[in-house]
């Protein structure tokens, strides 16, 4: 048993990125660096109104005073901020169709198994496919235009709805809110912007491909969404990245906003390139992802997948600031190899009645390190505020660590919070009962950990859950013992 | 860090003692000492920048003008006639005078050595399990401390050993540094009793630092009592090491001085070790309790167990942290931790840190933390069976906060536990 339990360990370690590969498309490169040169160089290339200059400007300077986070459970060496490229955008960008987007582009969704067209095909799913830090092409759009949603690119948003963009942009996520969001802020190249009008239900899935493909380019995406009263809208973001031996930077924002009686539903599969077995390479991924129910009875979910990436350092958050507003987050972490996770969520409660939902499995496996975080902070004013947290890490064999370092505040007497957790392997009594009625070890495994995921998979939007399901097989390969 | 004026102080008193001391086995040129106040004075005293001071501020313990250096012989004889009165606690057997041990009476199973009492040896393993330059308060205790209790538990002792360890600040502010060493002999059984008190009304700080070694198959329960309403300051740090099935149960009952923190640092060194620690925490007013747990588990097969249980009201706060950490080699480790509060003020406040490292596969470690009021449909069910509803919530809160003090071996302990936790929940005022 213990033997075969190591060839299969063997197995799950052994297997490489299957997203791997470096697309060949011509592009136009910033120098490498970072000063206010550059980001007058990134302003300019954009075409940004002036006010966006000084935005850009003034995070770059508080950026410059602060110091990079250090108190996450990972390790890593010391990032160079001046030796990477802070602007990669293709060339052709002008498309009027899809058919007009750069076959090369299109081979690698191809590659990824989510081509264009049969997206569009597909039950409804309007991409707006990011590839490195320009929007190449946008589908849909006439269609969500006609109920009042805006779906497009920042810079289009910067250009075309300033007033929306002004008002809220940083508003979430101020620029000095950390390290990483202010590095963000001064440099960000595009993202998604969404915009749904009061009392309008979103007919479809919107939805995002990031990918890192130029060599030595941070990719810094800036999204937000903002969800007018009333309204519901869903949105998915996947990521691959190809097989690359230096470490890439990444360092996004996610800026969510719901009104009264709001709700934003927003799905995460992540999977760049996590580094080699021997822990070479990889994606360092920091970001900042929060959202505010401003409004009341309004509700923000998130809900992410995370098999990918050298280093994780991810807290998507929500702010309950209306009365009776509710907040969730349903994550899977998966690492392995060298893989590091430090992730998690914050609830802040500030308004009554306000209600917060934590589910958090980690599975750690090879040498890596999967460590959830998170705070539950119940503000003086939030009478009857409720919250259930659960976090449950699974290791898979004797090399890897799991942690569990969760932050409970409580200021009010009404409010009731839970937190448990648990620590354990797949139980050989689990994997006796399959055996018997034939089931074999590897499907077992298998089976095993779709099961104890099941209750984050089942939040997410069928469009992902099939992915998903996909990626935890493959981050797991051959898997577990 | 900002240094503080108390820092100031006390390394130019340390330096003054340098000169002014001959070299005695305990003397400040003590080789340990010297390293002490290397790192004192690395690490200053901690803000709440502080991951581990996050929630508890020292600023109000650090501002009094405290007297650093321990009672000469002719004050302490002075003190032990003032010493207060413990009826409901068995002896004291052994009283720590700002930092001074003395012997009132020894049971015959327990060995005591210290420097002033019998001119004994400093223990050669003093800060091993609690070494001084991993926390600033016991950096100070090991450079600052006037004597070592070392204390030896052989056989199997029926009686509680009671240590009282006073603090007395009749005339002016006091800082007091008491120390105690305390090993288990093989096959050993014994109970302890750590009892804390503060004479006179200027504020005090006491820092007690207690190391604990539990041999092969030992077996050692140790009370900590802090009971007393005072406005005083009180850090303790107890480190303890198990050797093979060795055990230990601490209780820590929690319920008086303006400031508490409590740090258990529990290493289980060897197969078969096993701990359970208990507390039970009520804090009103502006009281302040921080609780630190710290459980390592270094060898397979070791059991763990923490139960602690709060109330505050008031404008009080409590805060919890408790880790469990597993090494590599810790395989079918069973570890447990459970923190349970409940919230009577709109102005109090508690704070939890349950935390998990763990780096072992076959175990089976949880944690729980739960917050809130009292059970709105007890109360309900108590009502509706013609029970006022004062005496009620008295009753629930009473039940509540007993549950982790309820395996007290010594029953005459567990019914005055019972008594103040009756008295502290108002159970008795507001019977019909």
């Amino acid at each position: 048993m213990a033997t075969q339990q190591d060839e299969l360990l063997q197995q799950v370690t052994a297997s490489e990125y299957k997203y791997g590969f470096v697309a060949d498309i011509e592009e136009e490169l910033a120098p490498v660096g970072l000063n206010e040169e550059i980001i007058h160089y990134i302003w300019e290339r954009k075409g940004e109104p002036e006010w966006m200059l000084e935005w850009r400007l003034r995070a770059f300077r508080h950026w410059k005073t602060m110091q990079e986070p250090r108190w996450a459970k990972v390790t890593y060496p010391p990032i160079d901020y001046q030796a990477i490229r802070y602007y990669a955008a293709p060339k052709k960008r002008q498309v009027q169709s899809l058919d007009e987007v750069d076959p090369e582009i299109r081979r690698i969704f191809e590659k990824l198994g989510i081509p264009l067209e049969e997206q569009k095909l597909l039950a409804g799913v309007a991409v707006d496919a990011v590839l490195d830090s320009a929007s190449v092409a946008t589908t849909f759009k006439e269609k969500l235009a006609e109920l009042g949603i805006i779906f497009c690119s920042m810079s289009e948003a910067i250009q075309q709805h300033p007033d929306l963009v002004q008002r809220y942009l940083g508003s979430v996520v101020p620029y000095t809110d950390n390290f990483f969001a202010a590095l963000n802020s001064a440099v960000f190249s595009d993202g998604s912007f969404v915009y749904v009008p009061p009392g309008v239900r979103c007919p479809m899935e919107l939805s995002t491909y990031f990918r890192i493909n130029a060599a030595r380019t941070g990719q810094f995406e800036r999204t937000l969404i903002i969800a007018d009263e009333g309204s519901y809208v869903s949105y998915l973001e996947g990521c691959t990245a190809p097989i690359r031996d230096e470490n890439q930077l990444h360092a996004a924002v996610v800026e969510l906003i719901a009104l009264d009686g709001a709700e934003i539903k927003y799905s995460t599969v992540q999977n760049w390139y996590p580094g080699d077995r021997e822990g070479r390479g990889g994606i360092y991924n920091f970001v900042t992802k929060r959202g505010i129910c401003l409004g009341k009875e309004s509700k923000i979910s998130w809900t992410q997948v995370e098999t990918g990436s050298a280093i994780t350092w991810k807290y998507p958050s929500v702010i309950l600031k209306g009365d009776g507003s509710v907040g969730e987050f349903y994550s899977v972490a998966v690492t392995n190899n060298y893989q590091q996770a430090d992730t998690g969520t914050k609830m802040i409660h500030i308004g009554r009645h306000t209600r917060s939902r934590i589910v958090s499995k980690g599975i750690a496996a090879g040498r890596s390190n999967n460590t959830y975080r998170g705070l539950v902070r119940v503000l003086r004013g939030a009478d009857y505020a409720r919250n259930y947290t659960q976090c449950d890490s699974l290791l898979i064999g004797h090399t890897c660590g799991a942690h569990t370092f969760p932050y409970i505040e409580v200021l009010n007497p009404t409010a009731i919070t839970e937190h448990e957790a648990t620590t354990s392997k797949i139980g050989d009594d689990m994997l006796f009962y399959c055996r018997q009625r034939g089931i074999s070890e590897e499907d077992a495994v298998a089976l095993i950990v779709n099961g104890y995921c099941r209750e984050v998979l089942l939040h997410l939007p069928m469009e992902f859950a099939v992915e998903a399901q996909k990626l935890l097989a493959i981050s797991l390969e051959g898997s577990v013992g | 860090m900002a240094t503080t004026e108390l820092q100031t102080r006390l390394v130019e008193t340390f330096h003054r003692w340098l000169q002014e001391s001959n070299h005695h086995r305990w003397s400040p040129h003590h080789p340990l000492r010297r390293i002490a106040l290397e790192a004192f004075q690395k690490m200053g005293f901690p803000t709440s920048r502080h991951e581990d001071w996050k929630y508890t501020s020292l600023a109000p313990v650090l501002r009094p003008a405290y007297r650093i250096e321990p009672p000469s012989p002719a004050e302490t004889s002075s003190l032990l006639s003032q010493l207060p009165a413990l009826e409901s606690l068995p002896g004291p057997h052994i009283w720590m005078l700002t930092g001074i041990p003395v012997v009132a009476s020894l049971p015959p199973y327990v060995r005591l050595d210290s420097l002033l009492y019998s001119d004994g040896e400093v223990p050669p393993w003093l800060g091993e399990i609690l070494r001084p330059d991993a926390e600033t308060f016991i950096a100070l205790n090991t450079a600052f401390a006037p004597d070592v209790a070392t204390l030896s538990l052989a056989g199997q002792a029926k009686e509680i050993l009671h240590i009282a360890v006073v603090t007395s600040a009749v005339e002016e502010p006091q800082l007091s540094q008491p120390r105690l060493c305390l090993t288990l002999e093989p096959e050993a059984r014994g109970r302890v009793l750590l009892s804390f008190h503060t004479l006179g009304s200027y504020p005090s700080l006491t820092n007690f630092v207690a190391e604990v070694r539990l041999a092969p198959n030992s077996d050692l329960e140790l009370i900590l009592w802090q009971t007393e309403p005072s406005e005083s300051f009180l850090i303790t740090t107890v480190g303890a090491e198990l050797d093979r099935s060795a055990r230990l149960t601490v209780w820590t009952l929690a319920l008086g001085g303006a400031l508490i923190r409590n740090n258990l640092y529990i290493r289980l060194a060897a197969p078969g070790a096993e701990t359970q620690l208990f507390g039970a925490t009520m804090v009103s007013g502006q009281q302040i309790v921080d609780h630190r747990t710290q459980v390592e588990h270094q060898a397979e097969q070791c059991l763990s167990n923490q139960l602690y249980k709060s109330i505050a009201d008031a404008q009080a706060t409590v805060t919890f942290t408790g880790r469990i950490y597993v090494h590599p080699r810790a395989q079918k480790t069973n570890a447990y931790q459970s923190h349970r509060a409940v919230l009577l003020s709109e102005k109090a406040t508690v704070n939890a840190r349950p935390q998990l490292e763990i780096y072992a596969d076959d175990v089976r470690c949880t944690h729980g933390a739960t917050v809130g009021s009292l059970d709105e449909d007890a109360l309900f069910y108590m009502r509706s069976r013609g029970i006022p509803l004062d005496y009620a919530r008295a009753l629930l809160l009473h039940a509540f906060l007993s549950e982790p003090l309820k395996s007290l071996s010594d029953a005459a302990l567990w019914e005055y536990a019972d008594i103040l936790i009756a008295e502290r929940t108002h159970l008795q005022a507001v019977k019909p």
